[in-house]
């Protein structure tokens, strides 16, 4: 799991203590434009075969609260790698390697034998969203500030 | 039991005669291959039963030639052929086998 750091979460903590639902408006769309951006630059580093992994996200926000998640359950082993010593699974390796006319017996030793590169491709995205989640929570609590004030 | 696509240990025996009778003797081999499924024409070309035909892939260095008899998770298959392929640099057989019905 990664998490997005809001350099100024204490001031937006405490703005929400004292007007929630002014807060809980422009907080939300900064954080669903903090994950948007998480999911677009994640796309865009996720590597591309059936395309799956690009395509499997479940974006959720909630009042003060968001999640992003990649839905495929090999999208943390992309993303962390795999150590050698232990055989994959050869129904999923037989598919991909089907696909690229390799025999699967050969692909499967070779992850056996070396493992597989890490593609921190989410841990990538998560970092640039961080730089733009400045930004975004930067605006939000200036249009809080302008709506209370109002 | 055995599905396709299973990447499995495998050991072989070879035989040898003793008197007059050819008997499966000594294990000569063992390792993991990749056993699945023969596809309905291969089996039909090779005059197999449906279903009873597998195919099995390890790497080129493995000793194995027709007649062996391949062992894996208890069951037996008798080896029909045996074929050297490579990819690039790498060798590998692919290996035509009748499983025995016990």
């Amino acid at each position: 799991m990664y998490e997005i750091q809001i350099k100024n979460l204490a001031e937006i903590q405490k703005l929400f203590e004292q007007y929630p639902r002014e807060s809980a408006v422009h907080f939300g769309e900064a954080i669903s434009q903090t994950l948007i951006t998480a999911q677009r630059y994640a796309i865009q580093g996720a590597p591309r075969d059936t395309g799956k992994l690009m395509a499997s996200w479940r974006l959720n926000v909630g009042i003060m609260r968001g999640e992003l998640v990649n839905t495929t359950s090999y999208a943390y082993w992309v993303a962390v790698g795999r150590r050698p010593g232990s055989w994959p699974p050869m129904k999923e390796i037989t598919k991909w390697a089907n696909r690229k006319g390799i025999p699967p017996f050969l692909v499967a030793r070779k992850i056996k034998e070396k493992g597989t590169e890490p593609n921190p491709f989410f841990d990538n995205a998560v970092k640039l969203a961080e730089v733009y989640s400045e930004v975004a929570f930067k605006t939000a609590m200036e249009k809080t500030i302008k709506s209370i004030v109002k | 039991m055995i599905g396709s696509f299973l990447t499995t240990e495998f050991s072989t025996q070879r035989l040898q005669q003793t008197a007059n009778k050819s008997k499966p003797v000594a294990y000569i081999t063992s390792g993991v291959g990749h056993l699945r499924q023969l596809d309905d024409r291969t089996s039909e070309i090779n005059s197999i039963q449906l279903g009873l035909g597998f195919k099995l892939t390890v790497s080129g260095d493995v000793d194995i030639v027709a007649t062996d008899k391949v062992t894996i998770a208890g069951n037996i298959y008798e080896v029909r052929g045996v074929k050297s392929e490579n990819f690039g640099s790498l060798d590998y057989k692919e290996i035509i086998m009748v499983k025995k019905i016990m």
